[in-house]
């Protein structure tokens, strides 16, 4: 008996053994591979987003997402244009990316625990954060004026989207203001350009981009807070992919494609960001 | 992903709800108010034989009855500002909401004053009075009589469309229901609890109009 | 940019607004009307308990804001609709919304336009040997048309009204298409004040075919 079962055991090993080695030998093939062989990337986004996804006149995707995706393809053909865009809604990120409809996610994605466990996250490419936007010739000019009008005994009011975290939000950003929670965004910046409000409480992005295209209508307030990073979505089984991805996106923050990253920066957000460092790597140093 | 139905996390927001219930009653009422003396005023210029006041009339309410409320919320809300009329939050809405049954209570007291025999009007100049005092003692007591029914209908469907002040952050029913679904996200629950209390209190509406209005029949 | 050429340069945008208007509101009309005119006979000759659900509905409906029946079809809809995997375009359950709103309205209508007409008239087709489909179609519903026309046609109106809730959830018709311009040109008041003018002539467009119908038809029983 004991016999029989030994010999089960050194089959069932020898088996193993084998299996794993013609594992090695096959060719392991990565969505790398396939992508190039492809001769093009396919990408999953939004359109009605500005300045993140959006369509323009001549009906092409533009956007700080897009231009992520374009410096991905330059990276695997040395060509921006050779990218499909994949319209998906927002709920549709997750399910396209892991059916392997689409290639990878650029669509303004937050990183959080939970979509980690299902999806792969790239290195983050844009911290969004909550700003106040101001209506340019109004009432406040900066956010320190707010702050003093509340303290003076003022009623400050602050449009939001209405979400469930909006009053605290609010509270946080101009403790003793008043809410005002509107049911879409655009009817959050006509509150503020009609003077219903005194400040829009949107993402940073937003503001940046509105202040830089119209500078006589919208003014930042100069104040943001509750950081959360953007980043890619893709397969989480397919390693060689994420690495690829992730070296291409480090590249264009901190290293020799850096123009590429600034541009769009420059393009969609209206600032420059600082120049990487010389020397010792941006991310390991202390300060 | 199962949903299982749990009123639980609903029942400590029924005061505030019912907070906004009486807010809506209370716009509803203004607004019938304010919209009676609009459609008292345009349903005597309906019936002149002043021409120009005729068309203004039926003009009125032509235009007031085929835009959408919400159309005309907005543009008092968001709009006038623009032309530098700023009112309040609330005031803006009751304004919006007083044009628009306006029109609608031009209506009503058009066919109520039309319903006056002429014969009562005639015998109330044979006995000396004067026009205004026509209209004041015989006209206006009469039609409102006549038009009672309406008047409640009409009072119905204002606290109906008070649910469109949502739209411009007025913390009424509507608002508070979107509110506590993003707290809790028990959103069936939510709108059932809602759904039911304006349905309730429409008919309860209903019934005690009904009950003033027998009050004040002739017998 | 003045407020006549951003209304020329964004054309497209408020065309495609129209058409969402009017497409909902045309699918709402034919829902609620063939919804209607069926609930309208149940109540107007059903059998006491067969006509219990279809007063429910009709009851329940009128009791509630067009407003909150939108917000709970596109919720109720769209949560059954996830748990079996699929998500509601908001345009789906507008539409949806605005027919279950209307539907008991043209229901109420129908029932008393066939209640209006004399019951001897039904005794009548009987005793010349009609079943209960043709005295309906030969003898009711002819006359119940010429007495629904009117309050069908206000229905109508304040479908096309309705239809601007939409824009509460989400759907890119006439309304919410003028507010995201509002948002790229400013002018809240040119851009309302241009939107209500475009409800009014679909409006007065609709009331005039109305009432050339009412008159055709009025003209054809007549005679």
């Amino acid at each position: 008996m004991k016999k029989g079962l030994a010999i089960v055991l050194v089959v069932t090993l020898l088996v193993g053994i084998c299996s794993v080695a013609f594992a090695a030998v096959t060719p392991y093939k990565s969505k790398l591979h396939e992508v190039l062989e492809r001769g093009y990337l396919i990408v999953g986004t939004g359109s009605t987003n500005v300045p993140w996804h959006s369509i323009n006149e001549k009906g092409e995707y533009e956007g700080f997402d897009i231009e992520m995706a374009r410096i991905l393809a330059l990276g695997l053909f040395g060509d921006a244009s050779k990218v499909q865009f994949v319209e998906q809604a927002s709920d549709q990120r997750i399910p396209n990316t892991l059916a392997d409809k689409v290639d990878i996610t650029f669509q303004f994605m937050t990183i959080n625990p939970t979509r980690a466990q299902q999806v792969a996250f790239s290195i983050p490419y844009y911290t969004e954060g909550i700003g106040l936007i101001l209506k340019t010739g109004g009432k406040y000019k900066n956010y320190d004026e707010l702050v003093a009008a509340v303290a003076a005994g003022q009623t400050v009011t602050i449009a939001i989207l209405q979400n469930a975290d909006a009053t605290a939000n609010v509270q946080r950003m101009v403790a003793g203001s008043k809410d005002d929670q509107y049911e879409s965004q655009g009817l959050v910046y006509q509150a503020v350009d009609s003077g219903r409000a005194d400040a829009g409480a949107v993402d940073l992005s937003s503001i940046k981009w509105l202040a830089s295209k119209n500078p006589e209508k919208y003014t930042d307030s100069g104040f943001a807070f509750n950081p959360q990073n953007y980043g890619a979505a893709m397969n989480p089984y397919d390693q060689v992919w994420i690495n690829y991805v992730n070296q291409v996106l480090l590249d264009c923050m901190t290293g020799a494609t850096y123009p590429l990253y600034t541009a769009a920066y420059e393009k969609w957000f209206g600032e420059t960001p600082t120049a990487p460092n010389i020397g010792m790597p941006s991310m390991f140093r202390a300060k | 992903m199962a949903y299982f139905i749990n009123f639980g996390l609903i029942w400590k927001y029924i005061p505030e709800f019912l907070q906004g219930l009486g807010l809506g009653l209370v716009l509803a009422a203004i607004s019938l108010f304010f919209g009676m003396i609009v459609g008292i005023l345009l349903a005597f210029c309906a019936i002149s034989k002043n021409k120009f006041a005729h068309r203004f009339a039926s003009g009125y309410v032509t235009v007031l009855r085929n835009i959408p409320l919400l159309v005309l919320t907005f543009f008092c809300y968001f709009g006038l500002p623009d032309a530098g009329i700023m009112l309040s939050k609330n005031a803006s809405f009751v304004f919006a909401l007083s044009l628009y049954a306006g029109a609608y209570l031009t209506e009503v007291f058009r066919a109520g004053l039309k319903s006056i025999s002429p014969g009562i009007v005639e015998a109330g100049a044979a006995i000396g009075l004067r026009k205004y005092q026509v209209m004041l003692s015989i006209q206006l007591p009469i039609m409102f009589r006549n038009v009672l029914p309406s008047l409640s209908n009409n009072f119905i469907s204002l606290f109906k469309d008070t649910s469109l002040a949502s739209s411009i952050t007025i913390v009424e029913l509507t608002y508070l229901a979107r509110k506590v679904n993003t707290i809790t996200f028990r959103v069936i629950e939510v709108w059932l609890i809602v759904g039911l209390m304006y349905m309730v209190t429409c008919y309860l509406i209903a019934f005690l109009l009904r009950l003033i209005e027998r009050r004040l029949q002739i017998k | 940019m003045n407020f006549w050429a951003s209304i020329v340069a964004s054309q497209t945008t408020l065309l495609t607004g129209l058409w969402n208007t009017i497409s909902s509101s045309l699918l709402a009309i034919a829902i609620s009307t063939v919804v209607g005119i069926l609930f309208g006979i149940i109540l107007a000759y059903g059998n006491r308990i067969v006509k219990i659900p279809f007063r429910i509905y009709v009851d329940v409906i009128r009791g509630i804001p067009g407003l909150v029946i939108v917000f709970s079809v596109y919720y109720f809809i769209d949560f059954w609709l996830r748990s079996i995997g699929f998500a509601l375009p908001p345009f789906a359950a507008g539409f949806i919304a605005l027919s279950v709103n209307a539907g008991a309205h043209v229901t109420e209508n129908v029932r008393g336009a066939l209640q209006s007409i004399p019951k001897g008239q039904i005794d009548a087709g009987k005793a010349i040997g009609m079943r209960f489909g043709q005295i309906l179609w030969y003898i009711l519903i002819p006359q119940a048309v010429v007495r629904m026309l009117p309050p069908w046609l206000n229905t109508i109106t304040e479908i096309v009204k309705g239809s601007s809730l939409l824009a509460l959830i989400g759907v890119a018709e006439l309304l919410l298409t003028t507010q995201q311009l509002i948002a790229k040109y400013n002018n809240a008041l040119f851009y309302y004040a241009y939107v209500g003018v475009i409800y009014l002539i679909i409006n007065v467009a609709i009331e005039s075919v109305g009432k050339y119908a009412e008159k055709k038809i009025g003209r054809g029983i007549n005679a």
